[in-house]
Order: structure tokens, then C-alpha cells, then sequence
């Protein structure tokens, strides 16, 4: 069909485009012009990486094989992208928080930055991630030898037996080539590479309009509609309900995982990812890219079986089919298709590979055999490019090296399954890592040991084929003839399929240590503020971290190590941004805690959060976590319960406070008005006497003839008026004292009935023959605690004011006193006009008179009934207006007797 | 684009993003073998088998769904984030 001179020279111009798109693509994005290639189309075409030719050519190979099961490796990718608010959002985030550069970075990152598990997981990656490379390989080969048929057997779709190496080898060598070109450039913080995503995104149109044409193809050319492609099927093929069974829930979660924890999806998703709302697109649109992806693949697979010869390779139906049709067109656009889909992925995961082996593998080891000079300026940044490319070169030839001498039997699709199997061994530790507090490195490590231990024994190892590491009697009878632990049934588990099987014991056993050695220990500082970092991310500033960790560190040394990985222009501009921010006009910024975790998150970004605290640690002198502060901020959750719940009790005590205010404020507004009143109640009280005083006196003074007699009477009226008003002060100051309590009473045992009896003796007077004052029942031989002329007084003052004020034409005033319950009681009772109801609250209040008070001509200052109630509050007794029966105004004095023997 | 989720009724924002959380599960389910095995029955819809347009049916859903939810969980636009200069 075509020859091989004719095959080679579309694929190199078709490379030379790549070539080109990702030159522009950087140059583009060096000047700072990245409209288009920061877009969310490209980002979602580039993690259409996911779709490599295990996609193009191996989806149409397992449909022919297993029917629908094909769709879950793409299902669980759906799911997990539909569902990017749980999971991706948040790594998305922390990605672009913490700077970090690959799923290992992550995951160490998470559990305080452990540089060994850094190193686990990238050992496992390049061990899980290599055979795909080779399957790689092997695809590009075999779509070179099939479409250039050299001969009957190719163009079935069956490799020759020794594939073509010298193929093989220049593919490898052109994507490592490219690679370096365009993946290695700087040790950019972020590691973006724009020159490779646009490239990859080309691939990924290129691939799509390839498949989608091969399906029209098959359908509309070969098939007569789609009705006819599904009426040849074999009718086991889609009409199986025993398809759908652990193996097809167990694919579902492995592709889902795979999504996740493959490097180059996380390289893409995650560390490519320049603004969180690509990811927003891309939850809807890459779900729909796999949908168009794998929409022709059962009628191409169905069309493959029943169209071509029997024994044809169904891995390549996908370019036999439309060279089978005679369409030259169509089998050119789909071995394009191939070849962009096994190149895209190849140079992701070696960026992503390389960039884990150099930061977590290399550099480590760099820095403890002191491989680099530790004092050129750019020395640890030129250290750095060289592993990468090193280690791309080193993948490359260890992916060229497993095809070579791999034999050709492994169906596309068993070896995809594997490398997912490996990498979801990265799946505990990086979700519980996100979502629980308290796990720590110890489980990580474990877990990861563990599974990846059960991975390769149950699963790698085996599929290598009998006699490669497991010898066929270890593979029937199990280790020493240990039945139980037979590599493909473990603990007697033969039911299950293979797959299943190892996943499940692989995922148990990680998942199970994970939780055990999590559990085992206290996490450490560093691990709790990372995790508090993490889990919290959308609430928990990173700033907060930089307060935490207490470091002190000579702001030179931190100079020098930043020139060493960033070189000499960008650590010049970092310090001086730095310095700028702490408001410095020149010079080197200050090296406080804020600027040292602010300059290890960029070193972060260049080596990973465990190279870049290690080479931090070195240039630190002391170093210290505020441990306080840091179980507040690991406990997020507490942390806000328990605020919301202070907030509650703060605003109920607030509430309480307000309501005492306000009541304190009616009281006070209220003594407020009640000493205005007083002041004016005063003034008036004084200004009355001292009127009539001033006349008088102005009168004496002015009239120099005045008669004696008249003289006389108005110094009498004067010296009248002055008693007058110096009783009104004495009530006056008498009442304050009271008020005030300020001077201390003589108290003693008395009785009372004696005091009573000395008022009345003294009211007599005032009575005189008008009223009539009579006793009616009196309590004898009561003791009360008191002082007597204080007592006498209120006694005087009640019946005086009972005088006094009475209208009736036949005054009179009962005084009856009584022992009842314990207290004494005098009761003062007349029948003048009494006290009206609505008077009775005030009637003690200062300068306060009754109604009566306006009957009479008797004069009052309103002054004896408050001084009495004052009295008898300080002798711990009581005064008050009982309702009167009937006519008349009637006191009651209670006083608390003494108990009865002392009396 | 993208609806300010400000704009939206108060509620709006976080049933969204409830719904957001529950579309996996949602999707999750009706690929559960209970739920599928019973469509590989042998019937068709206008000749495609009925199973296959039952899974294309979910799958479109779901990408549905989540370019609805998408409209209205999406950040609001200009996150001031200068991509750091290069050398």
C-alpha cells in the first residue's frame, strides 16, 4: 500500500509540525503573549493525553474482545471530571498554593514534605509508567510496519516476531529529542510547559478527527448505516448482562483512580493548570471528548470481526479497516492519528518522570554526596536541567528497551491495565491525605509499600509471562508450594479475575496500613501543619503557614542557595520584589519567617517541597513551629464550631449586657429627672421664704421711720421664715445622709411601744382638742434592733402628717400596734381624705404631697415621708401604705422583732 | 459566560454545589451492574443494541449536567495571579 519511503517522510513532516506549534507556542509565551495557549480548550484538549494509542488503537482491540467493557477505562475518568468539585478542585487549588511540581511532590508535600516517600513514589511511577512507554513504541512500530505491509502478515495487523528495533529505536530517540527541546527549557516555578501543551493539543484534534474518521468510514463506507454495523455483531458481544459484574465496577474505580494518580494526568491537570475555571470547562468538555472519542469504536470493532479475515490483530483494526476499504486518505489520517496519540503521551509522562526522578531521586542524592558545588551561581539550576534530560534519555531507552525484549503476545490493553493498576497505589495517601487530619508519613509509607509490594506480585510480575521472574511451578503451587500464597490467588482466591484480584488485594492492603500507621503515631509539627494546610485549603490562608514556622537564617545564604537553583536575573528579581513588599526602598529584604517560607515555595517550584526544605534547612540556623498556634490551625473544624459557638455565647451575653444597659439607662435617665425635679423642687421650696425674707428686710432697710411694732413683727416674720428654711435644709441634708448611708447609727435592743409613746406625747400638742388622737390594741414587751430618736421620729411624722392633713369635721387617728409573724407592726390610721390610688407609688417620694396636702393650709416640705421610708430601710424595716378600708389614709411600720426570749 | 453566582438566588450557589458533589455518586449508580445489566437485554433502538444507548445516554447526562452545574459554579472571572516573569 505505501511504502515505507513514503510513510516516513509524512510522519517526520507531521513531527516537524509539532515541532513548530510548540516552538511558536514558546516563543509566544516568553513574551508574555498567552491568549490562546492559556485557554480552557487547550487545557482540556491537552489531558486528552489520557487518550493514547492504547485509546486509539487498544479500545477498539478490548471492544472486539470484552464488548462494552472497553467504555469503563473511560467512564471513570467521566466521573471523576463530572465530579471536580470534590476531588480536583482541591488539588487544583493546592497545586497552585504550594507550587507543586508532580504527584509525588503532592503527596510528600502532604505528609511534611518526607523525602523517602518523594522517593517511593516515584519509583513505583517509573516502574508502573515504563511498560507504557513500551507499549508506546510498540504501537508507533507496529502502525509503520502495517501501513508500509511489508508483506501478508502485516497487513493483518500482526507484527513481525522480532519487531522492527531500528524503528523502534529513532522513534524513541526523536521523542526524547523533543522532549528535552521543549520540556527541559528552565526549571520553571510551576514547571508550565506552553510549547508542549500547544503541541499536545494539535495532537489531541488530530487524534479525535482521526478516529471520528475512521468510524465514519466504517459505518457509512464499509457498514450501510449504523442500524447494519450493529446487526453484524456476534450477538454474546453487547447483548452479555454477565459483562457487567466486579470487573466492570473494579475498571470503573481503577480508570477513575488512574485519572488522578497518573503522572502525566497530574502533570497536566494539576501543574499545566493556569487558572482554576479551565478546570470548570474542562468538568464538562473532556467527558464529552471521551464520549466522541470512543462513540465509533464498537462499529469499528464489530466491522473489524466480520469483514476481515479471520486471525487479523483486532489492536489494529482501527488503520486495517480503512486500508481494507482501499481509503489511502483515511489509513494515512489514522496512523497520524496513532502516531499523535502515542507521542503526546510519551513526552508528558517523561516530563512528568523526569521531573520526579531529578527532583526527588537525583537531587536528593546530589545534595548528600555533595555532587554539585554548592557555591557557583546557577550551578544547582544547570545540575538539575542536565538530570532531567538524562533521566528522559534514561526512560526512553528503559521504554525501548522493555518493548525489545518483550515479546509481542501482551494484548495493548492488559499492559495499559497494569500501569493503572500501579499508579492507583498512589490513591490512599494522596485522597486521605486531602481529606483526613490526622494521617501522616508513617501510613503513607506503609501503604504504599505495602500495595506496591502486592502489585508487582500479584500482578506485574505474572504478566511478564512464566519463567521471566516467576518461574511457572511458583505461578501454578505458590512459593516453597505455599498454596495459600500463589501469586494470581491469593489466600485461596481463585474466582476472582486476575485483575480484580490483584487490585483488590493490592488496594486493601495499602488502604488498611495506610489508616494502621497513621493511627500508630502523633503526627509530626511539620505534618500537622501541612495537613492543616492541606485539608483546609479553601479556608486556611497559606500565609499562615509562614507564621508558624519560626526560622532565622542569614539573609546572604539564602541569596546564595536561591542564585544556585534560580539564577542570578530571577533571584535578583525575587529579592527585590520581596523587598519591595516589606517596604524597603533598596537592598536585601529582611530574612523573617514570612520571607523564608515565601522563598521556599518558590524554590518548590523549581526541585519539590522535600528537595526545597532540605536545601532551606541548610541555610537555617534555628528552627522552631509554634506548636500552639498549629493545633489551633490543624483543628480547622473545631477551630470554626468552636468560634461560631463563642460567637452564640458572645452575642447572648451581648444581648444580656444591652437589656442591663438599657435598664441602667432608664434608672439613671429616671434619678436623672428625679434630681432635676429635686433641684427645682428645692429652689422653689427656698425661694419662697427667701422672698418673703428679702421684702421684709428690703422694707426695714428702705423705711427709716417705720413704727416699732410693725418693725417688730416683720423681723418676726423674717426670723419665721428663716427657721423655716433652715429646717427645709436640715430635711434636706438629713435625707442625703440617709440616702448616702453615711453616717453610722447607734443600734440597739429597744422598745419600741416606747418610742410610739414618746410621738404620740409630743404629737399631743399639735392635736390639741381638734383631734382626736386614740390607741386601740398595742403590742407590749416587743425588742427590736434599733435606734430610738430615728424610730420616734418616723412615729412623729406619720402621726403629724395624720393631724395635719385631715379634713374630716371630726378628725381623728388611730395608732394600733401589733407582734405578728415574728414582726412588729404600727399601723397610723385617720379618716381624712386619704391617699388616692394612684398616688400611693409616690407618695414617698421627695417633696412629694398627697392630694391632701392641697385641702389644707397646713404647711410641708413633701420631705418626711422619704426620710421616714429612709429611716426605716437603714433600720432593715419597712414602711408602707396599706389600702385603706374606706375613708382615711392608713401607715403601716414593720420592724423584724427580736426573738421572743430575749424579750 | 459564566453566570455570577452572586446574581443567582441565595440558595441557588449552594444547591449547586451540593449537586456538584452528588453527580459522581449520581453517575457512579447507574453504572452499578444492578442497575445496567437489566438494558443488555436483547433489544435494540432503531437497530443500536438498547444497552449501548442506554450508556450513551448516562454519559451524555452527565456531560450535561455538568456543563450546567459548570455555569454556575464557575469562579468569578480575573483572579489577579501575574504568570511570574520568565528568563
Amino acid at each position: 500500500m505505501f511504502s515505507a519511503n513514503l510513510v516516513l517522510p509524512i510522519a517526520l513532516v507531521y513531527v516537524a509540525l509539532l515541532f513548530a506549534v510548540a516552538f511558536v507556542g514558546d516563543r509566544r509565551a516568553r513574551a508574555g503573549r498567552v491568549e490562546w495557549l492559556q485557554s480552557p480548550l487547550v487545557y482540556t484538549l491537552s489531558i486528552s493525553i489520557y487518550c493514547t494509542s492504547w485509546t486509539f488503537y487498544g479500545a477498539v482491540g478490548s471492544a472486539a474482545r470484552g464488548g462494552l467493557e472497553f467504555a469503563t477505562i473511560y467512564l471513570g475518568p467521566t466521573l471523576v471530571f463530572a465530579g471536580w468539585w470534590v476531588l480536583l478542585r482541591k488539588l487544583v487549588r493546592i497545586g497552585h498554593l504550594h507550587g507543586i511540581t508532580s504527584v509525588a511532590d503532592m503527596i510528600s508535600s502532604r505528609f511534611g514534605k518526607s523525602a523517602p516517600l518523594a522517593a517511593l513514589i516515584t519509583l513505583i511511577a517509573v516502574i508502573g509508567v515504563t511498560p507504557y512507554i513500551a507499549l508506546q513504541l510498540r504501537a508507533v512500530t507496529t502502525s509503520i510496519e502495517v501501513i508500509s505491509s511489508a508483506g501478508p502478515e502485516e497487513a493483518l495487523g500482526i507484527a513481525p516476531a522480532a519487531a522492527n528495533a531500528h524503528a523502534g529505536f529513532w522513534i524513541a530517540a526523536g521523542m526524547a529529542l523533543f522532549t528535552i527541546l521543549f520540556g527541559t527549557r528552565n526549571v520553571d516555578a510551576k514547571e508550565q510547559h506552553h510549547g508542549v501543551v500547544a503541541a499536545i493539543a494539535l495532537e489531541a484534534v488530530v487524534k479525535l478527527v482521526a478516529l471520528l474518521a475512521v468510524g465514519l468510514l466504517v459505518v457509512f463506507g464499509i457498514c450501510d448505516g449504523v442500524a447494519d454495523s450493529f446487526a453484524r455483531a456476534a450477538p454474546g458481544l453487547l447483548h452479555a448482562p454477565e459483562g457487567f459484574g466486579t470487573r466492570w465496577v473494579a475498571l470503573i474505580f481503577l480508570s477513575a483512580a488512574a485519572i488522578v494518580c497518573l503522572p502525566r494526568e497530574f502533570q497536566i491537570t494539576v501543574v499545566e493548570n493556569a487558572d482554576e475555571r479551565h478546570l470548570v470547562t474542562a468538568s464538562w468538555l473532556f467527558p464529552l471528548y471521551l464520549f466522541l472519542i470512543t462513540l465509533f469504536v464498537l462499529p469499528i470493532a464489530i466491522a473489524g470481526l466480520s469483514v476481515l479475515p479471520q486471525g487479523s490483530n483486532p489492536d489494529m483494526f482501527v488503520l486495517t479497516l480503512p486500508m481494507w476499504a482501499g481509503n489511502d486518505g483515511v489509513a494515512l489520517l489514522a496512523f497520524l492519528g496513532g502516531f499523535s496519540s502515542a507521542t503526546s503521551m510519551v513526552i508528558v509522562a517523561c516530563i512528568a518522570l523526569s521531573t520526579m526522578v531529578s527532583n526527588h531521586l537525583v537531587m536528593p542524592l546530589a545534595l548528600r554526596f555533595r555532587w554539585v558545588h554548592l557555591n557557583a551561581s546557577g550551578e544547582v539550576r544547570r545540575f538539575l536541567l542536565a538530570s532531567r534530560r538524562a533521566s528522559i534519555c534514561a526512560l526512553m531507552l528503559l521504554g525501548y528497551l522493555y518493548f525489545h525484549y518483550s515479546g509481542s503476545g501482551e494484548a495493548l490493553a492488559a499492559i495499559g491495565l497494569i500501569s493503572f493498576a500501579g499508579v492507583a497505589q498512589f490513591l490512599p495517601g494522596l485522597v486521605g491525605g486531602l481529606y483526613w487530619r490526622n494521617a501522616n508519613a508513617t501510613g503513607a509509607l506503609a501503604g504504599l509499600v505495602a500495595g506496591a509490594v502486592l502489585w508487582a506480585y500479584t500482578l506485574f510480575l505474572p504478566s511478564l509471562g512464566a519463567g521471566v521472574v516467576f518461574t511457572p511451578e511458583l505461578l501454578r503451587d505458590g512459593p516453597f508450594g505455599l498454596a495459600l500464597l500463589r501469586p494470581q490467588a491469593l489466600f485461596g482466591v481463585t474466582w476472582l479475575d486476575p485483575l480484580v484480584h490483584a487490585l483488590f488485594w493490592s488496594l486493601s492492603a495499602n488502604t488498611l496500613l495506610f489508616v494502621l500507621g497513621s493511627l500508630a503515631r502523633e503526627p509530626r509539627p511539620i505534618e500537622r501543619l501541612q495537613a492543616a494546610l492541606f485539608v483546609d485549603v479553601f479556608r486556611t490562608p497559606a500565609e499562615a503557614a509562614s507564621g508558624l514556622i519560626r526560622r532565622t537564617a542569614a539573609a546572604e545564604d539564602l541569596r546564595v542557595l536561591a542564585e544556585r537553583i534560580l539564577g542570578g536575573d530571577e533571584t535578583r528579581r525575587f529579592f527585590e520584589r520581596a523587598a519591595r513588599e516589606q517596604g524597603l526602598e533598596y537592598g536585601r529584604p529582611v530574612a523573617n519567617d514570612a520571607f523564608i517560607t515565601q522563598l521556599e515555595t518558590k524554590l518548590a517550584g523549581s526541585v519539590g517541597a522535600a528537595t526545597a526544605r532540605a536545601m532551606i534547612s541548610e541555610a537555617v540556623v534555628l528552627e522552631s513551629i509554634g506548636l500552639d498556634q498549629l493545633m489551633q490551625l490543624a483543628d480547622e473544624t473545631r477551630r470554626a464550631r468552636e468560634h461560631s459557638r463563642q460567637l452564640q455565647e458572645k452575642s447572648g451575653q451581648l444581648e444580656a449586657a444591652a437589656g442591663q444597659l438599657r435598664a441602667a439607662n432608664a434608672r439613671l435617665q429616671r434619678l436623672d429627672q428625679e434630681k432635676d425635679e429635686f433641684l427645682s423642687q428645692v429652689s422653689h421650696e427656698v425661694r419662697t421664704p427667701m422672698t418673703s425674707i428679702r421684702s421684709y428686710a428690703q422694707v426695714l432697710l428702705e423705711t427709716p421711720g417705720l413704727d416699732p411694732d410693725r418693725a417688730r413683727r416683720y423681723v418676726r416674720i423674717i426670723h419665721d421664715e428663716s427657721v423655716r428654711l433652715t429646717r427645709l435644709l436640715d430635711s434636706t441634708i438629713d435625707l442625703s445622709l440617709l440616702e448616702h448611708g453615711e453616717v453610722p447609727w447607734a443600734r440597739a435592743a429597744i422598745d419600741p411601744e416606747a418610742a410610739l409613746e414618746r410621738a404620740i406625747r409630743s404629737c399631743q400638742g399639735l392635736a390639741g382638742a381638734r383631734v382626736r388622737l386614740q390607741s386601740s390594741e398595742r403590742a407590749r414587751g416587743a425588742t427590736v434592733e434599733a435606734d430610738e430618736d430615728r424610730l420616734c421620729q418616723v412615729f412623729i411624722n406619720l402621726i403629724s402628717n395624720a393631724i395635719k392633713y385631715n379634713t374630716n369635721p371630726a378628725p381623728q387617728v388611730t395608732i394600733r400596734s401589733a407582734l405578728r409573724g415574728g414582726a412588729y407592726e404600727v399601723e397610723v390610721a385617720d379618716n381624712g381624705p386619704g391617699i388616692r390610688a394612684e398616688e400611693r407609688d409616690r407618695i414617698f417620694s421627695k417633696f412629694m404631697r398627697g392630694w391632701a396636702y392641697l385641702q389644707t393650709g397646713a404647711s410641708g416640705a413633701g420631705l418626711g415621708l422619704a426620710i421616714s421610708r429612709q429611716i426605716m430601710r437603714r433600720l432593715g424595716g419597712t414602711l408602707e401604705v396599706v389600702p385603706g378600708d374606706g375613708r382615711g389614709a392608713c401607715f403601716r411600720v414593720t420592724l423584724p422583732a427580736r426573738a421572743p426570749a430575749a424579750a | 459566560m459564566a453566570l455570577d453566582p452572586a446574581s443567582g438566588p441565595p440558595g441557588r450557589l449552594s444547591r449547586a454545589r451540593d449537586a456538584a458533589r452528588v453527580l459522581p455518586l449520581a453517575g457512579f449508580f447507574l453504572l452499578l451492574p444492578p442497575v445496567i445489566a437489566p438494558f443488555a437485554a436483547p433489544a435494540d433502538v432503531l437497530g443500536v443494541p438498547l444497552v449501548v444507548v442506554y450508556l450513551g445516554a448516562v454519559w451524555l447526562g452527565l456531560v450535561a449536567v455538568a456543563a450546567l452545574l459548570a455555569r454556575v459554579l464557575a469562579p468569578p472571572p480575573a483572579r489577579p495571579e501575574a504568570p511570574p516573569p520568565r528568563d
